[in-house]
């Protein structure tokens, strides 16, 4: 067998060099994605996890409450736990600091307090920037101390001021000292600045407030029981943790994100399997004669399969080695917006500063593109085996070939797609990670198998309803019907590629369409304001309640409808429920005229009752359709939830549609709100305007009145549904890596295939000069068979993608991400995939049909 | 009367490896008139095969001159080459190399269709010519529906319906069992005679040259012996 590969396999791999180039390239394309997403997956959380374990320093528990905070008297109630060395307490906000690119910066700011920190955590300021007194910065509120690389990246030092937004506005801090990128400073990436917790509370209008606590145990005592007694004593609305424990939530939290990122990522390798497939189909076929002489001088079945696999093996070791160094270099290009579209999408600063890659990332490289490699050649490897010696010497006859077993496959993908179906239904794909890797599998091959009888059914339909009078058309598409194994072996894998594209276009139209759709129907506010950053994201400084008021008496042109109130408050805040980050969103009873329109109800009474009820009685909620499949309860039930004043009972009065978090929502009114989380910051205000005044001139009345003193900004309802609708396109920015492969690797799969096909008709090329065809028709002739392949692929791919697409939406995509979303197609999207199928085709064919021109008359009529 | 054919000094070398160079014509000089049906002959590595192509421009030209109908080969473009094949000549081979895409009538059409005329102009002639060939019961079958016969029977359709002045055949009996094979030599024959048809045609087989006017015995790239045979029997 050894002699096998030494003498023929490893001969034939450098005989077809271009063959084997583009085979390996394709296989290397897939890896690296694969890999990318791997090592951008595990960056996020390393670098989460470093950030959570550079704050909690030594502690060995941490305490944490509502997203809110909690009264920082918590700390003379922990003084009767005998076992706690140390607790030290800290404050945790973000600041948005506006960068000399007048680009909004996050910044996360701790507030500590100094004096008990050394027993927790470690700060090094910068031998030259030592901050001059730590009495001045314990007693001037405005002190701040920032990382080196800030300072210097924003051309700041020490004294220099910098303006941040806060509750109450604007509020200028000096920097007084300088973090030199240790312990805490490494954090976040370096977007971190310390205050003192007093001066942070003031400065932020958190007076007596907290975030966390964290605790350093005596020696030997039982950390675990000593968690398990705290949590008994603080209650739900606090979490006992380990440190570690905090990242492992994380983890849990990202998990649904990055299982959709390894999806197609999957499926894009997937995409590079088909290459492998053709490529050692058309090998076995072109060596059929060499596989009869070998089987007629004693080779085994099994060293005949081994021949080819080995070969497959071969371009997938390097290929896979190829991908493992470009997925590395891909992931630098990609973690930035996969970063960032995490932190928005979880609302927790998620900063990646180190690309986590190593050992693993290329042994699970290597191991998954050549094992996937060998799997695509098998059942071709499987093929040639059973090729009986005295058929193999005979002169092959493509004609029979092209007929057999094309409906057979077209009933075995059809079988893949009914299980995919039937699986996807039963949510199979979220219970087993085989499970979800068979769905994908047929996913991909269940279209390709189907997609021969389709491509030839669309071919022949365009023959018999359209007069085709050009004849290079109509030989190209003659071509097509009449061999639709070679047709089906050009068109699969950029088919498969393009149904890759039409999934994630699916995906994102069906985001924005839901999102937009939803955004219409709840949003009736002619302005939004709010605190500089970006509301979209709710990543904004929270207000204080007064300025709403002053905006209502100040602002000409607010509509004040009949109750005398024209400013409406929300509060969009967290807190947990059985290890969920739940959202709460807290409402100022709306106007009549509002209708509770933000009340976008699927299971309940009518709006207007729940409204009444939402907002005149007490202890009552609603919630999102996520809350009720996390939590299972729903209309009519009781759920208990935990306030930073207690658990409290509340009855859900109605579920509804809403998208602020994948982990769930709540609403209620914000007097609820207030008089439970005893939180009377605010979000975002929004209002409406009055007859004959314009919402331009109520937006400028108050940038003028309120927008530098305060650092609010305003946003008409036509902004935000815009920055809604940017902010899913942002989200999706990754998935254009996924496409570009995807499409790459289907135009390798093509021109390999185009080539090969070239070889194969070589006779039929050498015939059709001889009696007077034109280099240049043959040139139009192949790009015309291409043009009708890339367009009939991507017709193809345009009704399988939409099957595939709407089952994944409609059935597996809740289950991975959370989200409830509606199938929505993008028929703008078809144009675009028509044409980059045809795009694809003709460059693809443009080489092979130049060189087909180029072929010797003489040579080719004699070529067998 | 008018030559056809008119090759002066034919010369063709393939280099083989690089500076080794094969001469597969040497030197070739003949003519043949109008309405001639002309059988070469000769061994493997003879350079019949090569004379073939040379003469249908399917292979460049070393050296000499091979003139058709008075247009010489060696000064056309490849553009003009393919135009001149499409419109003067016709081929015939061995294999049929009937497209396996396109119905009997639509191959037979096909040089007219890349000379860009639509089918419904080529179309009648098409249907005159394979009734001509008792083939009008078979004019919407594709090949592989077709006996071997019947295939060389298309091509020869194909290789008239350009009313070429020429037609070149490549064993045009090597793949089809002997009654068959008479019966396609037979309708050459009958070309030649009845529409006054020049046809060269390349054959191992003593029978096939049979029936042709004359014979061109060729070895070693230069031309052996010519004869002009006036009944079958003569040659048999």
């Amino acid at each position: 067998m050894l002699n096998l590969f030494k003498f023929i396999s490893l001969r034939h791999l450098f005989l077809k060099p271009t063959r084997v180039l583009l085979t390996t390239l394709g296989i290397a394309l897939g890896v690296s994605l694969f890999i990318a997403i791997e090592i951008i997956n595990k960056s996020t959380l390393q670098s989460f996890k470093q950030s959570v374990e550079a704050i909690s320093g030594k502690a060995n528990l941490v305490i944490t409450g509502p997203r809110v905070g909690f009264s920082s008297e918590i700390l003379d109630k922990l003084k009767k736990f005998k076992e706690i060395k140390h607790a030290v307490p800290m404050v945790q906000t973000n600041i948005y600091f506006t960068n000399q690119n007048k680009l909004n910066e996050n910044l996360v700011v701790l507030g500590v307090d100094l004096l008990k920190e050394s027993s927790v955590r470690t700060y090094k300021t910068t031998d030259e920037e030592v901050m001059d007194d730590p009495l001045i910065f314990l007693n001037q509120p405005d002190s701040i101390i920032v990382t080196h690389e800030f300072a210097k990246r924003n051309n700041l030092g020490i004294d220099s001021k910098i303006e941040v937004a806060t509750p109450v506005g604007i509020k200028v801090l000096t920097i007084r000292g300088l973090l030199t990128p240790e312990g805490v400073a490494k954090a976040y990436g370096g977007a971190l600045a310390i205050m003192d917790i007093d001066g942070a509370n003031y400065t932020f209008g958190r007076m007596g407030k907290l975030d966390r606590v964290d605790l350093i145990l005596r020696e030997s005592v039982d950390l675990e029981s000593v968690k398990q007694n705290l949590s008994a004593f603080l209650g739900g609305a606090f979490e006992v943790q380990r440190p570690s424990e905090n990242s492992k939530n994380m983890e849990r939290l990202v998990h649904s994100y990055q299982a959709l990122l390894s999806f197609f990522s999957t499926l894009a390798l997937l995409v590079g399997v088909f290459l492998v497939i053709n490529t050692v189909s058309i090998s076995v076929v072109e060596r059929r004669k060499e596989i009869g002489t070998l089987r007629a001088v004693g080779a085994t079945k099994i060293s005949i399969a081994t021949m080819f696999m080995s070969e497959a093996f071969i371009m997938g070791l390097v290929g896979s080695f190829m991908g493992v160094f470009w997925g590395k270099l891909l992931s630098h290009q990609m973690v930035e917006m996969v970063a960032t579209s995490m932190s928005r999408q979880y609302v927790t600063k998620i900063s990646v500063t180190k690309i986590y890659f190593g050992l693993e990332h290329v042994l699970l490289g290597v191991v998954v593109g050549t094992l996937t490699a060998v799997f695509a050649a098998l059942w071709p490897s499987i093929k040639a085996s059973f090729i009986k010696p005295v058929e193999a010497m005979k002169k092959l006859d493509f004609n029979q070939l092209e007929q057999k077993s094309t409906l057979k496959i077209f009933y075995v993908g059809l079988s893949m797609l009914i299980y995919l179906v039937v699986s996807s239904y039963l949510g199979l794909g979220s219970k087993h990670k085989v499970l979800q890797y068979m769905s994908q599998g047929c996913t991909m091959i269940g279209s390709a198998l189907v997609a021969p009888a389709i491509v030839t059914y669309l071919a022949s339909l365009i023959k018999k309803t359209v007069k085709i009078n050009l004849p290079l058309l109509k030989i190209a598409l003659d071509n097509l019907i009449r061999f639709p194994k070679r047709t089906a072996s050009n068109v699969t894998t950029l088919m498969v590629g393009l149904i890759l594209v039409m999934m994630v276009t699916t995906l994102n139209k069906s985001f924005q369409t839901t999102l937009s759709n939803w955004f219409d129907r709840v949003f009736k506010a002619d302005i939004v304001v709010s605190s500089s950053g970006d509301l979209v994201g709710f990543q904004t400084q929270p207000l204080a309640e007064s300025i709403g008021l002053e905006i209502e008496e100040k602002v000409k042109g607010i509509n004040k409808g009949v109750t005398n109130k024209g400013v409406y408050a929300l509060r969009f805040t967290h807190f947990n429920m059985q290890g969920r980050q739940m959202g709460i969103k807290a409402f100022d009873k709306p106007d009549p005229s509002y209708d509770y329109a933000m009340l976008d109800i699927v299971d309940g009474p009518a709006r207007g009752r729940v409204g009444e009820k939402l907002f005149n009685s007490e202890n009552t909620i609603v919630v999102s359709e996520i809350f009720k499949a996390h939590i299972n309860k729903t209309t009519g039930d009781i759920v208990t939830i935990e306030t930073p004043t207690g658990s409290v009972d509340f009855k859900i009065l109605a579920v509804v549609v809403d998208y602020a978090s994948p982990e769930g929502i709540v609403y209620m009114s914000r007097d609820t709100y207030k008089k439970y989380w005893q939180d009377n910051l605010v979000s975002a205000y929004s209002l409406t305007v009055a007859p004959g005044f314009t919402v331009n001139q109520v937006r400028q009345d108050i940038d003028a009145q309120f927008g530098k003193s305060k650092s609010l900004m305003t946003v008409s309802q036509k902004e935000m549904k815009n920055n809604l609708l940017i902010e899913i396109d942002k989200s999706f920015s990754y998935t254009k890596a996924i496409e570009a492969t995807a499409l790459l690797i289907a135009f390798l799969g093509l021109f390999n295939t185009f080539m090969i096909s070239v070889m194969e008709r070589l006779r039929e090329l050498g015939v059709l000069r001889a009696i007077g065809m034109e280099q240049i028709q043959l040139i139009k002739m192949i790009l015309t068979e291409a043009f009708w392949q890339g367009s009939l692929g991507a017709l193809t791919a345009i009704i399988l993608g939409f099957g595939v697409s709407y089952i994944f939406i409609e059935n597996d995509l809740s289950l991975i991400l959370g989200w409830i979303i509606r199938f929505s197609f993008p028929w703008e999207v078809v144009g675009y995939v028509l044409l980059i199928g045809i795009f694809t085709g003709l460059v693809a064919a443009y080489v092979p049909a130049r060189r087909a021109a180029q072929i010797k008359i003489r040579e080719a009529l004699e070529y067998e | 009367m008018k030559n056809i054919v008119e090759v002066k000094n034919l010369t063709k070398k393939y280099s083989q490896g690089g500076k080794h160079e094969v001469n597969a014509l040497n030197g070739v000089s003949f003519n043949i008139p109008k309405g001639q049906f002309v059988a070469i002959m000769g061994p493997s590595g003879s350079g019949k095969s090569t004379l073939l192509h040379l003469l249908g421009g399917l292979d460049s030209i070393t050296s000499g001159e091979a003139l058709i109908d008075s247009n010489s080969l060696s000064n056309m473009t490849d553009s003009e080459l393919s135009q001149f094949r499409r419109q003067k000549l016709g081929f015939i081979f061995q294999f049929f190399n009937l497209l396996p895409t396109m119905t009997a009538l639509e191959n037979v059409c096909l040089p007219l269709l890349l000379d860009k005329k639509s089918l419904s102009q080529v179309e009648a002639r098409a249907k005159e010519l394979l009734n001509y060939l008792n083939l009008s019961h078979r004019m919407n079958h594709y090949p592989d529906q077709l006996s071997g016969g019947e295939m060389q029977r298309v091509a020869i359709a194909r290789a008239l319906i350009a009313e070429p002045v020429l037609i070149l055949a490549d064993e045009p009996t090597g793949n089809l069992d002997s009654k068959t094979g008479h019966s396609v030599l037979e309708l050459l024959r009958k070309l030649s005679q009845e529409k006054n048809q020049t046809i060269v045609m390349v054959t191992h087989s003593n029978e096939a040259a049979s029936y042709a006017t004359r014979l061109i015995e060729m070895r070693d790239g230069k031309i052996l012996t010519e004869t002009l045979t006036n009944t079958n029997a003569e040659l048999i």
